[in-house]
């Protein structure tokens, strides 16, 4: 669904295309007075079946007009439940960061995070999909397909049948990721082999793309769904909130059990 | 339902008869049309002089009728904009007498028009209404030179804009999806064309605009907040007329014609934009394959058999169509159409027998050959049955009926070629919406007029179909199988509708009004500014209808000799049930879209303070709202009251016409609004390496204020030309077939920069700070037009 939705970005475009040319806009740089919040925790709670993707990072929100250098929390005591009542303890590795040499988790699983920092408790519960490959990744001239000028990317996947499927996408250019968040649920293809363009990522000749795709569960394509949609007071955007999360607890962010897997790909 | 009608009808019978005469009475019946081209007068004031106090308002359709004691009599025939008619009638028995008026400023002679204005505003028992005369906003400047009547009913008090480019009408407070738009009696369901920037209305098109803000009466019914009654013209019924006009952005043409003199008449009228022309220059490849442009086309026949019956038949088409490429194309719009019966039982009871479709649909393809479509689309069939009754000089009642089968496809996705995508299509709904009526319009005495009413309506889901119940978290609790036709739900509304008019002496009164109304039908959409892909859903087993309760009460007051109008009118509405999307709601093909939403209270108060001069060199108004509008959700805010993006403080119009010579006419319009109650963040964060923004609370600051100034300049060719009588020698003044006029415009006039949207971004100079930008659009747009008619 997520995939027409993002139609809606291309009709923006469109729009952003032709609203300069049609009117005469203008845009500054303008002060606008900001109540701030109080801090924040921050939890960002990742369980993948490879260690390597795992990790559970805690931090705190910062001020609106402060330095994107936010706050680490250290010292918190975060633990991991498995569905068959084993607790691991997991230890801070870097400033923020705790995780454990081999941590990893098994489709179908459902998994408990506890995490208590300053007197606060958070918990939260997420249940590890079914794994789905990463079939391929092309790319595609966008000019054929949109009449746009570059390069746009679409991977394949085949979507196993009869369950709900949601699908994240990281996508780096040049080793950088890429500003925003790719989703999709598989209620237009469900149990089929499909190939899902990778909105709005555009690249040019040479660049290189890597794509990391994972599969989430609902609450973490709520969640993920919720911060893609509430980024502003931009042209046609939702009213801003913050995202439903899984998380009980004085904090925001989120905890997914999660499934990745990766491609690369040079564009020609 | 039955018993409800028969306590209407016991509650307000008093003992009439439907018998022509009474008491030895005659009836004086008949309809009152303007002159110069046959179209009926809705609402013209017919006064009898010898009868102080006695007189009738003629109907929709021009229609009216006076119980007489045998005699002669003069009456005088008033509408605003005409001259006065008088004439003497000898009544000794029932008799018909229609009634031409002529359009004011249509005598030659007079040099500065002494317009007969009356008083019509003050003594009717109408308040909280907003009328715009189609001739008067001709001379007010627009953007584009677009005339549009969403724009210019803004100026008015109590009706306010969402923003620039923001298609909706927000009326006392309420949102934009709480407005009843009819054309033709027709809903419309999305009167905007190219994302909000231009309506739906060809203005050239329609004859009438009618704007209720409050004390509804009871013949409408089906939105919380307004009704807005747009009529098409009708056609000229004397002679062959066609007017054309070109303008920046589109050109339009109207042809209006007897079918056969004066028993009937036709008018069609055709628009369409050019901006996609102007991109085919454009140098740019991407801006050369861009389509976009959007027309309407209007028509309307009406013809009279006999003196008893007249069948109307009108229709509308519009479509806006977006595209770039062979590969994406996405296009919407509404259709309606209207087959009207009037017939007339005998000369005190006039009946209207309405069929009306409705339709709203869009459309969105991609990916060329092999691609999808994604669509979806709102149809209604509404047989509708009203009835004048004159019953005596003193009162006038209406009664009547309807019934309205809706079908709602609220999305599907049709792919060219099965494999990569399915199809999908979400389970159509349907539902059926009914409605009985009565009120009376009673003189009570002298200074005191009443018009008092109740609407009593049902809405029924219907199946066939899947049915959810969501939990009040929004999950599935229980899924249910209907069959066709079967009700899954049903809802019933009793409405009362008062509104009274005291007569403080000859040039001022005072008035109150009740209006309850109930909202069946609730328009989804998760953006501040309404897109064409927004999505109507029916009350169902999980939402409710929405509800308001307005108290008006309001002072009005004429002076000098009617030529100047003020009203001071303050007002409370309450709202139940309104609707609000849970964060991060998708609205596009969700078949689970009813476990998203929230349901709450609403509450707006408000003083609106209006000023107009009607006659002279220098006409227009001054209208200025004070007000509040705002909402309750559990779930929002932690409870608390929050303001309505729509809340506005402060509302100023100011609007002015000059006419500096016989030709030439100046006009100017100063709008200053508080700018719209937004979210900003309170705070940011980061998650997967990028910085998120952290909200506190809801509608919690304010878009900058708003002011612009337009200016205008109309320049009318001479209205008359000499001719040369060769008998006589002598030249005669006579009035020119031949009508043009020049009309230049300037929007914004001082190039402030309002602003469109507030983003926040990181800075392009520092990464690593967040800054905000503030979008402006249209800085000094002139434009320029050119109209004829012959």
């Amino acid at each position: 669904m997520k995939s027409l939705s993002n139609t809606s970005p291309l009709l923006l475009l469109l729009t952003g295309v032709l609203l300069p040319f049609l009117f005469t806009s203008c845009e500054k740089v303008v002060e606008i007075d900001i109540n701030e919040g109080n801090p924040q925790i921050v939890v960002e709670g990742i369980l993948a079946n490879d260690a390597n993707d795992s990790g559970i990072k805690l931090s705190k929100s910062g001020s609106f007009y402060g330095d994107n250098n936010f706050e680490k929390i250290s010292g918190a005591s975060v633990s991991l439940e498995d569905g068959l009542g084993n607790t691991q303890m997991l230890s801070e590795v870097t400033a923020g960061e705790y995780s454990l040499p081999n941590l990893a988790g098994t489709p179908g699983q459902t998994y408990t995070l506890k995490v208590e920092s300053e007197g606060t408790e958070i918990s939260a519960v997420s249940t590890m999909p079914t794994a789905v490959s990463l079939d391929s990744l092309l790319v595609i001239d966008r000019r054929a397909v949109f009449g746009i000028e570059g390069f746009g990317i679409q991977v394949g996947i085949t979507d196993p049948a009869g369950e709900e499927n949601y699908y994240r996408f990281r996508i780096y250019r040049n080793n950088e990721l890429v500003a925003g968040y790719t989703l999709y649920d598989d209620a237009l293809f469900d149990g089929t082999e499909t190939q899902l363009p990778l909105f709005p990522a555009t690249f040019d000749r040479g660049d290189s793309v890597d794509v990391e795709m994972f599969c989430i569960d609902r609450a973490t394509y709520v969640y993920f769904t919720g911060l893609q949609n509430s980024s502003g007071q931009g042209l046609n955007s939702s009213v801003p909130g913050n995202p439903d999360s899984n998380l009980n607890g004085e904090a925001i962010g989120y905890f997914g059990a999660v499934v990745g897997s990766r491609r690369s790909v040079r564009i020609p | 339902m039955y018993k409800t009608i028969l306590i209407l009808v016991l509650a307000l019978a008093p003992c009439f008869n439907f018998l022509p005469a009474q008491n030895g009475k005659v009836t004086l019946s008949g309809t009152v049309k303007d002159g110069s081209n046959g179209e009926d007068l809705a609402g013209a004031y017919v006064v009898v002089k010898d009868l102080p106090g006695t007189g009738a308002i003629s109907n929709d359709y021009g229609f009216y009728s006076i119980d007489l004691p045998p005699g002669t009599y003069t009456l005088t025939y008033s509408f605003l904009g005409f001259e006065k008619l008088e004439i003497t009638v000898e009544m000794q028995e029932d008799r018909r007498k229609d009634a031409e008026l002529k359009p004011e400023g249509t005598t030659v002679e007079e040099v500065i028009i002494s317009a007969e204005v009356g008083d019509e505003n003050v003594t009717s028992t109408e308040m909280s209404v907003a009328r715009l005369d189609l001739q008067e906003i001709k001379n007010i400047p627009v953007l584009f030179g677009e005339r549009d009547i969403m724009k210019t009913i803004q100026l008015l008090p109590g009706i306010s804009t969402g923003g620039e480019g923001n298609g909706g009408l927000y009326v006392r407070g309420g949102s934009s999806d709480q407005n009843l738009i009819l054309l033709d009696e027709a809903p419309v369901y999305n009167p905007s064309h190219l994302l909000g920037f231009f309506s739906v209305f060809n203005s050239d098109a329609l004859k009438d605009v009618k704007l209720y803000k409050g004390g509804m009466p009871a013949e409408y019914g089906g939105r919380l907040s307004s009704v807005m009654d747009v009529r098409m013209k009708e056609g000229n019924a004397k002679e062959l007329d066609i007017s054309a006009g070109i303008g920046l952005i589109s050109s339009k043409l109207t042809v209006e014609a007897p079918i056969v003199k004066d028993k009937g008449s036709f008018m069609i009228s055709g628009r369409r934009t050019y901006a996609d022309l102007f991109l085919k220059l454009s140098g740019d490849e991407d801006l050369q394959n861009t389509t976009l442009y959007f027309y309407d086309l209007n028509a309307k026949a009406n013809y009279r058999f006999g003196d008893k019956d007249r069948i109307f038949l009108s229709g509308y088409l519009g479509k806006d169509n977006f595209g770039f490429s062979d590969n994406f194309g996405f296009d919407w719009g509404n259709t309606t159409g209207t087959l009207r019966w009037n017939h007339l039982y005998s000369d005190k009871l006039f009946s209207n027998t309405s069929l009306i479709r409705s339709n709203y649909n869009y459309s969105i393809d991609f990916g060329g050959d092999n691609g999808a479509q994604i669509s979806s689309l709102i149809k209604d069939i509404n047989l509708k049955q009203d009835f004048d009754w004159f019953a005596n000089e003193n009162n006038t009642l209406k009664f009547g009926a309807n019934i309205i089968h809706h079908t709602f496809e609220p999305g599907e996705v049709q792919v060219s070629e099965e494999g990569l995508l399915n199809s999908l299509e979400l389970e159509d709904k349907y539902a059926l919406e009914s409605a009985v009526y009565l009120s009376n319009q009673q003189k009570v005495s002298d200074r005191l007029s009443l018009n008092y009413g109740l609407r009593y309506s049902n809405f029924t889901q219907l199946g066939p179909g899947e049915i959810y119940t969501f939990s009040p978290e929004g999950i599935v609790s229980d899924t249910n199988t209907y069959s066709s036709w079967e009700a899954v739900q049903s809802y019933n509304g009793l409405a009362p509708r008062f509104t009274g008019t005291y007569l403080l002496d000859g040039s001022s009164s005072f008035k109150g009004s009740y209006a309850r109304n109930y909202q069946y039908l609730h328009l989804l959409s998760n953006s501040s500014s309404g897109n064409p892909t927004d999505v109507w859903l029916p009350s169902s087993n999980n939402i409710q209808p929405e509800v308001s309760d307005q108290v008006a009460v309001g002072y009005f007051r004429n002076f000098a000799e009617n030529q100047y109008e003020f009203s001071a009118e303050a007002y409370y509405k309450n709202m139940q049930n309104v609707i609000e999307f849970r964060t991060g709601a998708d609205i596009t093909l969700n078949p689970l879209v009813e476990g998203d939403l929230l349901y709450g209270k609403g509450r707006a108060y408000g003083l609106e303070l209006f000023v107009k001069k009607r006659s002279g060199r220098l006409t227009g108004w001054l209208s200025y709202t004070l007000s509040r509008s705002e909402r309750q959700f559990e779930d929002i805010n932690e409870g608390a009251w929050f303001s309505a993006r729509q809340d506005r403080t402060h509302d100023l119009s100011i609007v002015a016409m000059y006419d500096l010579s016989k030709r030439l006419t100046a006009s100017a319009t100063w709008v200053y609004y508080t700018g719209n109650a937004v979210t900003f963040p309170g705070g940011k964060y980061e998650i997967d390496g990028q910085v998120n923004y952290y909200y506190t609370e809801r509608n919690g600051y304010r878009m900058p204020d708003y002011h612009r100034l337009d200016l205008g300049l109309t320049l009318n060719n001479r209205k008359t030309k000499m001719v040369l009588n060769p008998e006589t020698g002598k030249s005669t003044e006579v009035p020119r077939k031949f009508n043009s006029s020049w009309n230049f415009s300037l929007y914004n006039a001082y190039g402030r920069e309002n602003a469109y949207s507030i983003t926040f971004r990181e800075s392009e100079a520092d990464p690593n700070v967040t800054e905000a930008v503030q979008l402006s659009l249209f800085k000094w747009v002139p434009s320029i037009s050119y109209n004829f008619n012959f």
